[in-house]
């Protein structure tokens, strides 16, 4: 803004043409040129002129003066008066600005601006567009800070108006650099140039900072280079150039770039940028003194809140690298407080600082202050991540996952990511977690080519011990071992010795998950040797002797733990649980009671549960007082409570709720509840049992039989004797006593001295014999064996009645039910002789049939030779014409020849299949196809039966992988999961229960007796009525010729030949039955070997005919003749006739070779010439 | 050495097999020969015949009820005898299957059998913790054993005939002196039911092998426990020797069966998911064949190469 202009300033004399010429370089006193000014009524421009000069001269009074007297009283009576006063106004607006600018305090700041804007909107009404008075607003909102937008309006207006002014471009320039557009900055800076190539220095300085953002490293140089040419005291270029020296970061050009600073600081000796930059320099010399002064005098020197920033944060650092952690932290603070928001460091320091001082949250505002701005600055992801790590906000855990991640994936080779990252991961994604730590051991031994530390080894260690990799944790322990001790060898063998004793411990419990208890109970008294005082060393010890069910040692050991630490829950827990395991109630009650009462273990959840526990199963106990159950009822509940309010999610003391629940009868509350609980953890067997016992209640006997077996599957891999009796007692209220004997069996066969068993045994040997000897159906051998099981009840409940266990059951119902037994044995003779009589029947028919099928085979085969024997004549007779015909044609038609002889060779060609079907159909080849058929049958329904076992499996195992909670803490883990047992809510050896089935049984008992009875009257009638039909009933009707005689038998009028060649296709046989004559077990032997298949449907001639029409196609070609079909069965109401009665079903059983099937025919309404549908086939 | 699982032997009983024994007779090849008996939930006991590579039933013999839950072919190899949870014991010819006696007794004296080494009596434990023994011509109850312990789940005799041992419900094992049948001596160390006996062929040796997953080894000369071994995850229900006695076997409840080398006392293989369930038995047939049975209704047969 410099007036073009010489070194002298004229001042025009009043109504002379003369004027006095002043030396601007030798200004005098300012009241002495106003004076004269005055005098001589100078006009306001020539005040002007004076004022720049001396604030050019730095005489900021004076010039304050000339202006403010000059506005006052100079002349303005001449021709553009009006700029001058413009170039008055700006000028001091200006003046204004800049002080401002300088001025620290907000409020003196303030009033300057304000002064500011009151002169430029003065100058706004005089002329407002004038272009230096835009020029100056226009910078004035520029270092308004927050009206970039504005100035650069103006700016535009200017350049609009003159293209090339200079202040213009360069504010322009300004503008674009602020706001990060290099490119545009340097254009206008350029532009500058190139309309006045002899702009100041800080023109190129200009430049050299857009090139050197723009990387073009050389030609920012070259900028410098001019600059500081033009003007070697320019700092801007000084600094500038050292920055880029430095940054080159070479000896040479790091002392060049010193030089340089140094050369600006003897320019500028107070210059702020020039003393943080030496102070930065000194910082990495190390000089920690120096920096401190010369930053405390940057900071002094400079209002700058950027500048200050800068100075402070040289202090902070230096106080940080000195360890002096307070006034570093002070001065890190201030640098924030200074800072604008790009400048970063100061926080990424206080950042520090906090940490230091332990304060997280803080730090982690810091830290995200940085990310902000540097979102991809891993260093600063990395330190949040680990600050996140260790919060207890799973947000934020998830927060520094992800840092973690984005870290590892930035820089794969940062070990110490991948160890904070695993470590997190251990919580939520073991998996993970473990391909972390394997990817940390690797860089270790790769990169770091360090050894991989102890701790990590031992950290996989306990992930593989929670994945259930044993083989490899226990590597890894063993490997975190040695290394501890190599280690430790080396220094600081205080801390390695106590990871080691660590390692060893977790080790040893490896080796016990292994089952290698030796080796494990031998890692633990080692390590007792060594550190007496390992608790828990104590406690696995006792555990291990309590599994092997040494009680009295593992007692001994955990009282050694007590010894050690009176009050240790754990081991008061154990102690507790050992009484409870030896239904010791008292002296268990007692001990839990005592953790409850210290003081810092008043809350022990598991104390709680276990009481109510103890007060759960006084519900159960065979002694109990009716009188107190509802009280001890409450005292169980409240104490579940009590738990669930200091731990809601308790799970344990859920299923305490709804086993109290059950007890009171609320079994659908009860099973909300369970299935909460089961659905919160797979890992808790006695929920399983709740959920089944819920299920026996609500007489869902399939889902509860599955449940026992899964969860005896799942938690126990020997037969449980207690589950298999519930499971037992399931079959058995389902009226699956073979399956409930079994599953008694098996029980029986882990604990033979048990006389619940034996009693329960009994039982159901006894119900099982009653309903096979009252089954008529029952074979001999079924029989004689019911027979002599009933024996064996009797002999037990005999025993029983005088050596049972009186507290267990009541030895006089054993006895009663040996009088039972006695009484169904008495009769047994009766049913073993119907029986065998059965049987006789049996074979004779079998016999009989065996015959009949010969007879019928012989006649076959005679037909055929018949058959044969004719074709043969036949043949005979033919060639015999053939030859005649040959005599006559033969010279006449020698051709003809061929065509008749393929025609024989075809036909004798057929015969020959003809006569192979024949063989194979009663041959002994297609008795053995007849067998190997349905033997492969048996194998696929086997497989059937196999797959749908392996399904249940397979749920289970759905189940099974339900994200697993393991406990970390070592002591508890296996506390935990031992520890809690609620008590089965319905136990089948209770008294209640056993009770209840008596009664069942009793009533069961009673009515069966009575019906067996009827049972009787009725059997013999259907037998003779059996018998009669038997005669009349089983009549084949093979084929339509055949059919004649039975016709006459059935329906007279019964167009029956007629019906069946229309209603059946073409090679299809029929056989008719006739319904009303069926009869149970009545055989009605099919003449040719058909088939029925699914779904075909069947003609009903007559209301009490069933024609089986069979479709020879769906045959097998290894059917042998002689299939015959059985009725095994009439089902629908006993007394009535199925034929009359809708919705019969008739079930037939077709027998050929051994296998016997079924055939299901529905129909809802018999009437004439009505199809029956196949509805099942089962063969 | 190496051990591989040779045959699998599917669905062999109809229900699972709780009980086996391999007979190999004197003379003859011991890797091609020999009888396995085997006994089952389904009432059923199996005379197998093994051929060094494939496995026939022989036999099936019908008339125990509650199912057979051990089998144990005599010293001389002509009868075996079975018995059942409904406390009949059968006594049976090997080589014709017949039926040479049934002893019944009360509901709660019989279970496990052992011949005694002259294969005149059968042995077998009482809930009151007796040891009974009947005569094997007659059927006959000759004596009852004192053990002064609880219910003797399992049972063994010494092969020079000086010991029969007795492994109780509460995991002691009682020492009877074998020619006299007195009382000798009460061996600690389990505190659960030992369900599994075996002697090694110089009997100087005893296994025992017990719920507590542990199987341990008794010195007979200083009744003293000379070696414990884990592994298992569960009950141990059977122990076998091999004929050499280098190697026994032990099979459990976790599914698995194990080969222990008995000079380190470690265990040499194992054979994790044996069968899909519980394994009830192993036997040697001889030094190198080894059978084991289960719940599963399998046979598995092992064999091993040095």
């Amino acid at each position: 803004m410099r007036p073009a202009g010489g070194t002298l300033l004229e001042i025009p004399l009043r109504d002379s043409d003369e004027v006095i010429e002043i030396d601007v370089t030798q200004l005098p006193d300012a009241s002495e040129i106003i004076d004269i000014l005055r005098q001589e009524n100078a006009p306001l421009n020539t005040w002007s002129s004076f004022a720049l000069e001396y604030y050019r001269e730095g005489r900021d009074e004076e010039f304050l003066k000339i202006i403010e007297i000059g506005r006052k009283e100079a002349n303005t009576n001449y021709k553009d008066s009006d700029k001058s006063l413009m170039k008055i106004l700006d000028s001091l607006a200006a003046y204004y600005v800049k002080k401002a600018n300088k001025e620290r305090t907000k409020d003196k700041r303030k009033d300057y601006f304000s002064k500011a804007t009151v002169l430029y909107t003065t100058a706004d009404k005089i002329i407002m567009y004038d272009q230096n008075h835009l020029l100056g607003r226009a910078f004035f909102c520029l270092l308004e800070g927050d009206k970039m937008e504005q100035a650069d309006a103006q700016f535009n207006f200017v350049l609009g108006q003159s293209p090339s002014s200079i202040p213009a471009l360069l504010g322009k320039a300004c503008i674009a650099f602020n706001k990060k557009d290099f490119r545009g900055s340097l254009a206008f800076y350029k532009k500058a140039l190139r309309t006045n190539p002899q702009c100041p220095a800080d023109v190129r300085v200009g430049i050299g900072h857009c090139f050197m953002k723009l990387g073009n490293k050389d030609k920012a140089e070259l900028a410098y280079e001019r600059a500081i040419e033009l003007n070697p005291k320019c700092i801007g270029a000084l600094v500038g150039m050292a920055i880029h020296n430095m940054n080159i970061r070479e000896k040479d050009s790091i002392r060049l770039g010193v030089q340089l600073l140094s050369r600006a600081y003897s320019v500028d000796p107070t210059n702020p940028m020039v003393l943080n930059h030496l102070a930065d320099h000194f910082f990495f010399k190390r000089d920690f003194q120096k920096v401190q002064h010369l930053a405390l005098h940057a900071f002094h020197n400079t209002e700058n809140e950027a500048m200050r920033a800068e100075s402070c944060y040289q202090l902070a650092r230096s106080f940080h690298i000195q360890g002096d952690y307070d006034q570093a932290f002070q001065y890190y603070y201030q640098s924030t407080q200074f800072a604008g928001s790009n400048f970063v460091l100061p926080n990424f320091g206080l950042g520090q600082m906090y940490i230091s001082r332990g304060d997280s949250e803080n730090a982690a505002q810091c830290f995200e202050k940085v990310l902000k701005v540097e979102p991809e600055n891993y260093e600063t992801m990395k330190i949040l991540g680990s600050l996140y790590a260790n919060s207890s906000s799973q947000s934020k855990r998830d927060i520094a996952k992800d840092y973690l991640k984005k870290v590892t994936t930035r820089e794969p080779d940062d070990v110490e990511a991948w160890i904070e990252l695993a470590q997190i991961l251990e919580q939520t994604d073991l998996l993970e977690s473990q391909k972390s730590y394997n990817t940390a051991i690797k860089l270790f031994q790769e990169k770091v080519k360090v050894s991989v530390p102890p701790e990590i080894y031992s950290n996989l260690g306990s992930l593989n011990y929670r994945l259930g990799n044993y083989q490899e944790a226990l590597k890894c322990f063993e490997k975190a071992l040695q290394r501890s001790q190599a280690e430790g060898e080396k220094g600081d063998s205080h801390y390695y010795n106590s990871i080691s004793v660590t390692i060893s411990y977790n080790l040893a419990r490896v080796h016990e998950a292994m089952c290698n208890f030796g080796e494990a109970e031998k890692l633990y008294k080692d390590i007792l040797k060594e550190h007496p005082n390992y608790v828990d060393c104590y406690l696995r010890l006792g555990c291990m002797s309590r599994d092997k069910g040494q009680i009295y040692d593992a007692s001994d050991w955990f009282k050694e733990a007590l010894q050690l630490s009176n009050e240790h829950p754990d081991a008061w827990t154990l102690i507790g649980n050992l009484h409870l395991s030896k239904m010791e109630w008292g002296p268990g009650q007692k001990k839990f009671e005592r953790i409850l009462k210290n003081s810092s273990t008043q809350n022990d959840a598991y104390s709680c549960i276990a009481l109510g526990n103890v007060w759960l199963q006084t519900l159960y106990t065979p002694s109990r007082d009716k009188n107190k159950e509802a009280r001890h009822q409450e005292r169980a509940l409240a104490i579940y409570k009590q738990a669930l309010r200091s731990d809601p999610k308790n799970i344990w003391a859920a299923n305490g709720i709804g086993s109290i629940l059950a007890h009171k009868g609320c079994i659908n509350e009860a099973r909300d509840i369970f299935a909460q609980v089961r659905e919160a953890t797979a890992e808790f067997s006695d929920v399983w049992l709740n959920i089944a016992h819920v299920y026996v209640e609500q007489k869902l006997y399939v889902s509860a039989v599955q449940m026992y077996e899964n969860c005896m599957k799942k938690f126990y891999k020997y037969h449980h004797t207690e589950i298999l009796q519930y499971l037992a007692r399931a079959y058995y209220k389902n009226g699956k006593l073979k399956e409930a004997k079994l599953a008694l069996l098996r029980s029986r066969r882990v604990s033979p001295n048990d006389t619940i068993l034996l009693y329960n045994l009994a039982l159901v040997l006894q119900k099982l014999a009653t309903q096979i000897l009252r089954d008529e159906k029952s074979v001999l051998q079924m029989v004689l064996s019911a027979v002599n099981e009933l024996g064996l009840a009797h002999k037990y409940f005999q025993y029983l009645s005088m050596n049972g266990d009186r507290t267990k059951y009541d030895l006089g119902q054993a006895a009663a039910e040996a009088q039972q037994c006695q009484d169904i044995l008495s009769q047994a003779q009766y049913h073993v002789a119907r029986a065998r009589k059965l049987d006789e029947e049996e074979k004779m028919l079998r016999r009989k049939q065996e015959d009949e099928r010969d007879a019928f085979r012989f006649k076959q085969m005679e037909e055929l030779k018949r058959n044969e024997e004719q074709k043969v004549q036949q043949k005979e007779e033919m060639l015999r014409k053939r030859e005649e015909f040959k005599e006559k044609s033969k010279n006449a038609m020698m051709f003809m020849e061929p065509p008749p002889e393929t025609k024989g060779s075809k036909r004798g060609r057929r015969r020959e299949g003809d006569g192979d079907i024949i063989s194979d159909g009663s041959g002994s080849g297609g008795d053995n196809n007849g067998e190997s058929r349905p033997k492969k049958k048996r194998v696929k329904r086997e497989g059937d039966r196999e797959r749908g076992r392996s399904r249940k499996g397979g749920t289970g195992e759905r189940k099974g992988r339900k994200p697993k909670k393991i406990d970390r803490d070592d002591g508890l883990s296996a506390k935990q999961r031992r520890k809690i047992k609620s008590k089965a809510t319905i136990s089948s050896s209770d008294d209640s229960d056993s009770e209840n089935e008596r009664k069942n049984r009793k009533n069961s008992r009673s009515r069966s007796r009575s019906g067996s009875g009827s049972d009787q009257g009725k059997r013999s009638g259907s037998e003779s009525d059996g018998g009669k039909h038997q005669k009349g009933g089983r009549k084949r009707i093979a084929s339509s010729s055949e059919s004649d005689g039975d016709a006459g038998d059935l329906d007279p009028g019964l167009e029956v030949v007629p019906l069946l060649r229309e209603n059946l296709a073409q090679g299809v046989e029929a056989v008719l039955v006739r319904l009303s004559t069926l009869v149970l077990g009545q055989e009605v032997a099919l003449v040719h070997p058909n088939i029925l298949v699914l779904g075909q449907e069947v003609a009903l001639v007559h209301p009490s005919i069933l024609v089986l029409g069979l479709d020879r196609e769906a045959l097998p070609e290894d059917q042998g003749p002689g299939l015959e079909v059985k009725v095994v069965a009439l089902l629908g109401l006993p007394n009535r006739n199925p034929v009359l009665d809708p919705e019969v079903v008739v079930v037939l059983t077709l027998n050929h070779g051994r296998v016997a099937g079924q055939v299901l025919v529905r129909e809802a309404q018999v009437q004439q010439d009505q199809k029956v549908r196949v509805l099942a086939l089962d063969l | 050495m190496s051990f591989t699982l040779e045959r699998r032997e599917q669905a062999t009983h109809e229900e699972a097999i709780w009980a086996a024994d391999w007979y190999v007779p004197e003379g003859g090849d011991p890797t091609t020969s020999g009888k396995i008996v085997t006994g089952a939930l389904d009432d059923t006991v199996k005379v197998w015949n093994y051929n060094g590579a494939e496995l026939t039933v022989e036999r099936t013999l019908l008339g125990h009820s509650l199912g057979v839950l051990s089998v144990r072919v005599d010293p001389s190899g002509k009868l075996f005898a079975s018995s059942s949870l409904d406390s009949n014991i059968s006594v049976w010819d090997l080589e014709t299957g017949d039926k040479k006696k049934s002893i019944d007794s009360g509901p709660l004296e019989s279970w496990t059998v052992e011949f005694t080494r002259d294969s005149k009596y059968i042995l077998t434990g009482s809930a009151d913790g007796k040891v009974e023994m009947f005569d094997v011509e007659t059927g006959k109850k000759e004596k009852s054993l004192e053990t002064k312990g609880k219910m003797a789940l399992s049972l063994a005799t010494s092969p020079d005939g000086k010991w029969i041992a007795c492994g109780g419900s509460n995991g002691l094992v009682a020492l009877l002196d074998g020619e006299t049948g007195n009382y000798f001596k009460t061996l600690e160390g389990h505190a659960m039911p030992v369900r599994a006996l075996a002697f090694s062929p110089d009997s100087k040796l005893l296994f025992t092998a017990s719920d507590d997953k542990h199987v341990k080894i008794y010195a007979l000369t200083e009744f003293q426990v000379v070696g414990t071994m884990s592994g298992h995850s569960s009950w141990v229900l059977g122990v076998s020797v091999s004929q050499d006695g280098t190697n026994f076997a032990t099979c459990s409840s976790d599914k698995s069966v194990r080969i222990w080398d008995l000079n380190t006392k470690s265990c040499s293989h194992v054979f994790n998911d044996a069968h899909t369930d519980q394994v009830w038995s192993v036997v040697w047939g001889s030094n190198t064949k080894l059978a084991s049975v289960g719940e599963d209704k399998c046979i598995n047969i092992y064999n091993m190469v040095k």
